[in-house]
């Protein structure tokens, strides 16, 4: 299936006979850019403002705007490293799909028709934390960070912590310390999260010659790591609460997937001290990385669900 | 043979082009829209 998809690119590619607005979409990194709104969303909802719905709607449409054109740059400077993963080989750019030049300039112009929308239709300091955070993603994490230093994606990981901010602001024009608590939740969270995959997909980070963390340092020494950054959340988690933006109900279910989280981390370090990097292909010992790995989607996902959902439950009770 | 090889290629490239300009066509009209939406509602019409 693959070795067709492969050659039906090549001779797409020849003669530019070619054109999918799906390579457009895919350009955008839709998953990513999927918790990017997310996040956002859950940051404007909370904030004290009565932003009007259509703002609303297309302020998330900015911010999700935003977050694809960072990615479609992003691809475009990574294409010769994304060649050689297995996880990014089928992107349009290194299957032949589309032209690198073309995915720059689509990058470029949805950035700053994202930017420019979102500022007349919110205001201008959500404007400029939007263009602060592409600028963050593409210069300093892609450009600079990513291929230079192990702690690549602990630096670069802000740029996937600030669309709460960009929401916040998007509804009331300023920042405070309520969202920031969700950045910090963000940031810590993205060590273990990119670590944990980085464990089980060493060999394509190797071909890369990417420096990530678990290749450098060695296995032992990134599951401590992420141990670590895992500690560090539950106590962290705790800060919604404080700035008033989330009740008890968060605060339970908060702290009790943090326990989790660390009881995951736990497992995962006790296997360092008798298995090493794997030399290939899925090995059973890289299970508790995987684990790790999808739970860590499911925490944030649940607990920015919690923050969003649990205002609205507590109207619901109150009328009943 | 070779004339036929060419003029499905030439073929493929026109419908790519129409797709792309259509793309593009689209894009651009709804970009208007969503800034046209973006003032009238700042307005305060709706």
């Amino acid at each position: 299936m693959a070795d067709t998809t492969v050659s039906q690119a090549s001779a797409d590619k020849v003669g530019g006979e070619y054109f999918a607005v799906a390579d457009f979409v895919a350009l955008l990194k839709p998953r990513v850019m999927s918790l990017s709104v997310f996040t956002a969303f859950v940051g404007m909802a909370l904030a004290p403002s009565e932003l009007h719905p259509i703002l609303m709607g297309v302020a998330i449409f900015c911010i999700a705007l935003g977050a694809g054109a960072s990615g479609a740059i992003n691809m475009w400077y990574d294409r010769d490293i994304d060649a050689v993963m297995s996880r990014t080989r089928a992107r349009p750019i290194p299957m032949g799909r589309v032209e690198p030049e073309t995915a720059l300039a689509f990058g470029i112009i949805l950035s700053m028709g994202a930017v420019t929308l979102l500022g007349l239709a919110t205001n201008w300091v959500a404007a400029g934390l939007l263009g602060a955070t592409i600028a963050y993603y593409v210069v300093v994490y892609t450009m600079w960070l990513k291929r230079r230093t192990t702690q690549n994606i602990v630096i670069g990981g802000a740029a996937g912590a600030l669309p709460p901010l960009v929401g916040w602001a998007a509804a009331t024009g300023e920042i405070s310390l309520a969202p920031l608590s969700l950045f910090l939740l963000i940031f810590f969270w993205t060590p273990p999260h990119f670590w944990a995959l980085a464990l089980y997909r060493n060999d394509d980070f190797a071909r890369a010659k990417l420096p990530m963390l678990p290749l450098i340092k060695g296995a032992a020494s990134a599951k401590r790591h992420i141990l670590a950054y895992t500690l560090i959340l539950p106590p962290l988690s705790t800060l919604p609460y404080f700035a008033g933006i989330a009740g008890t109900g968060y605060l339970v279910i908060a702290l009790s997937l943090g326990a989790y989280f660390v009881a995951r981390a736990a497992i995962l370090l006790r296997t360092a001290e008798t298995e090493s990097v794997p030399a290939g292909g899925v090995q059973p010992h890289d299970l508790p990385a995987k684990k790790l790995f999808a739970f860590s989607i499911l925490y944030l996902f649940v607990l920015f669900a919690t923050l969003l959902l649990e205002p609205v439950l507590r109207t619901l009770a109150g009328l009943l | 043979m070779g004339h036929i090889d060419s003029d499905a290629k030439s073929d493929m490239r026109q419908r790519a082009l129409r797709r792309k300009n259509r793309a593009v066509a689209l894009s651009l009209v709804g970009a208007v829209v969503l800034f046209y939406f973006v003032y009238i509602v700042r307005a305060g019409v709706i």
